[in-house]
């Protein structure tokens, strides 16, 4: 093990509730986060003033570096929400071990990572993932039950479902950009502004240039004719708002109700 | 009988001394053989009464065995003879045979968990016991909505008692061998294998499955069997293109009644869809005496597939491979 480059920090009761609390969403909103992080606070620790929330998550990740977890902060895709993301770092003989999924399940999910990353839109269709589901490793798996275990990974948060598309969740893009840029690394496609990983996002179609629709809002703010940083051509898509939690909060719009701004496009 | 009698005392007051014997006299009278009957009949009855009532002995807490044993003893006042005694016998080892059901069952145990009154419980505490009445049949019919939210109750319930911190959950790193070499990206979009008709089809093909009732689907499929066939005579020994043959290019909703029609007859048997060597899908005809081919008669009831065709992409396949007629035509 090398020697780690943050000075191990303490934990305490607080952090540790903070991190079972996280161990159990698997990935949550910065509010919700901050939220969170008060409420550990009061319930073991009254008095002590509430630490920087960036400070906080840093000390929590320094004690599990060893174990080779961290929690990740990254920002949705199709909204710019910000969120923080409990993320394994390593394949080492425990982690395979892992029996959330089963074999063929986990294959079922790799099929459809590949095809995510193939596609344009970043979205993968139902019907082609399902037609993949008979050369799956492992145990022979019906379509019926293809089905249910997408609908699985939906709600553990790993691939997001819309109009019968699936795409990767943060959280999936947090845990494996490594891996996806390792894997695919002719096909992974790069946003030109934060250079990170991007499966949904929108192209100039002159110079095929992409970039994360929040990193679009970013750069185009308040810029009346938006035009592509490589080539100079006017850019053609719609221009999405930047994300602002406070107006989020006074508008009181419930996440369920809130219908997505942005369109999909390419 | 009573010369008999008397002979059997005399052979008795020669053999051994009379006081040493304890051969009651009484015995020895005759006996009324309408009596030693009554009383055979009443014990078979009584042993018969107690094999019907087995489970009512056994699992209630009742005295009816206690009560079966007095009326045994009863009857055994009367008994001179060894036939009823032999009758008396056999009761007693059905008697004794349901008294080591009963001991066993006794709860010598500190803490007996009864199943059966523990599943009533349940049932009342999450809202389902009017599946009582309908008896335990009714819990294999029940719908998978009554199911789920059964298990969640008991799920709200349960976790207040138990003290368990989630797992760390993650998916990167539970891979478990290499992913295998990436195949080349096709050109092509579609990946046709060959197709099945089932439920699980697309909600666009089964809307049409309603338009057609099954007769004219099948007259339909023979139709363009027979097309299909001709074509092969013609030209033998040369596979049609797939989308040359289904498509048509005047009329979208055609297109893809003939997809349907087509993947009738690829499930029966009488065609096959390949790729060429272009990757493009290929219709090829399967002789029905060439059914010799062992590979192709068991995998082909295992293979499915499911093609989307969208308006655009109907369009662009016409302006692709430029067909300007169907080779489908209407039999209307």
């Amino acid at each position: 093990m090398q020697g780690s480059t943050r000075r191990m920090g303490i934990m305490t009761d607080v952090h540790r509730r903070f991190l079972q609390l996280l161990m159990t969403h698997g990935v949550l909103e910065e509010w919700d986060v901050q939220r969170l992080q008060k409420h550990c606070y009061k319930v073991h620790d009254r008095n002590a003033t509430v630490e920087k929330l960036e400070d906080f998550i840093n000390n929590i990740n320094s004690v599990l570096e060893s174990l080779y977890i961290e929690i990740k902060k990254g920002v949705t895709e199709d909204d710019g929400r910000p969120i923080y993301a409990l993320v394994n770092l390593a394949t080492t003989s425990i982690s395979k071990m892992a029996s959330d999924f089963a074999e063929n399940e986990l294959d079922l999910f790799r099929k459809a990572l590949e095809l995510i990353i193939d596609s344009e839109t970043g979205f993968a269709s139902s019907t082609n993932i399902l037609n993949l589901v008979d050369q799956l490793k492992g145990k022979k798996m019906r379509k019926k039950e293809a089905e249910h275990v997408l609908q699985k990974f939906v709600q553990n948060k790993w691939l997001i479902e819309k109009e019968g598309e699936f795409t990767l969740h943060g959280r999936a893009i947090l845990e494996m950009e490594q891996y996806i840029r390792e894997t695919y690394p002719d096909a992974v496609k790069v946003c030109t502004i934060c250079h990170s990983l991007l499966i949904q996002g929108q192209s100039c179609e002159t110079c095929g240039i992409r970039m994360h629709l929040p990193c679009v809002a970013k750069y185009f703010q308040s810029n009346s004719e938006p035009r592509c940083p490589h080539c100079n051509d006017y850019w053609p898509h719609e221009i999405p708002e930047v994300f602002d939690p406070e107006k989020e909060r006074e508008a009181g719009i419930s996440k369920s109700n809130k219908r997505s701004l942005r369109s999909r496009q390419h | 009988m009573k010369v008999e009698a008397a002979a059997v005392a005399d052979a008795c007051s020669d053999d051994l001394s009379c006081g040493e014997a304890d051969i009651d006299p009484s015995l020895l009278e005759l006996v009324d053989e309408e009596k030693c009957r009554s009383i055979r009949k009443q014990y078979r009855q009584l042993i018969y009464n107690v094999q019907q009532n087995r489970d009512d002995i056994v699992n209630t807490a009742s005295e009816s065995l206690t009560e079966a044993l007095e009326e045994a003893n009863v009857l055994f006042d009367a008994v001179s003879r060894t036939r009823e005694a032999a009758l008396d016998a056999q009761f007693l080892v059905l008697a004794s045979d349901l008294g080591k059901e009963k001991a066993k069952q006794l709860n010598s145990d500190m803490s007996l968990f009864n199943q059966v009154a523990f599943c009533d419980f349940l049932l009342i505490f999450v809202g389902l016991n009017w599946m009582e009445d309908d008896g335990r049949d009714a819990l294999s019919d029940c719908d998978d909505n009554i199911v789920r939210s059964f298990w969640e109750t008991v799920q709200k319930e349960a976790t207040s008692w138990m003290l368990q911190a989630e797992t760390f959950h993650f998916i990167f790193g539970s891979f478990k061998s290499e992913p295998s070499a990436r195949k080349p990206r096709l050109e092509h979009r579609k990946r046709v294998y060959r197709m099945e008709e089932n439920g699980d089809m697309p909600t666009k093909l089964r809307k049409l499955d309603l338009c057609s009732n099954q007769e004219a689907t099948e007259k339909e499929v023979e139709r363009i069997l027979g097309l299909l066939q001709t074509y092969f005579q013609k030209y033998p020994d040369t596979p049609v293109s797939y989308f040359e043959f289904v498509i048509d290019p005047n009329s979208f909703s055609r297109t893809v009644e003939n997809i349907f029609y087509v993947s009738f007859i690829v499930r029966d048997g009488f065609a096959r869809i390949r790729l060429d060597q272009d990757r493009l899908p290929i219709l090829e005809p399967i002789n029905i005496n060439h059914v010799g081919e062992g590979n192709d008669s068991s995998s082909h009831c295992r293979k499915q597939g499911v093609i989307s065709l969208s308006l655009q992409d109907w369009k662009n396949i016409v302006a692709t491979f430029e067909i300007s007629e169907a080779m489908i035509t209407n039999s209307y």
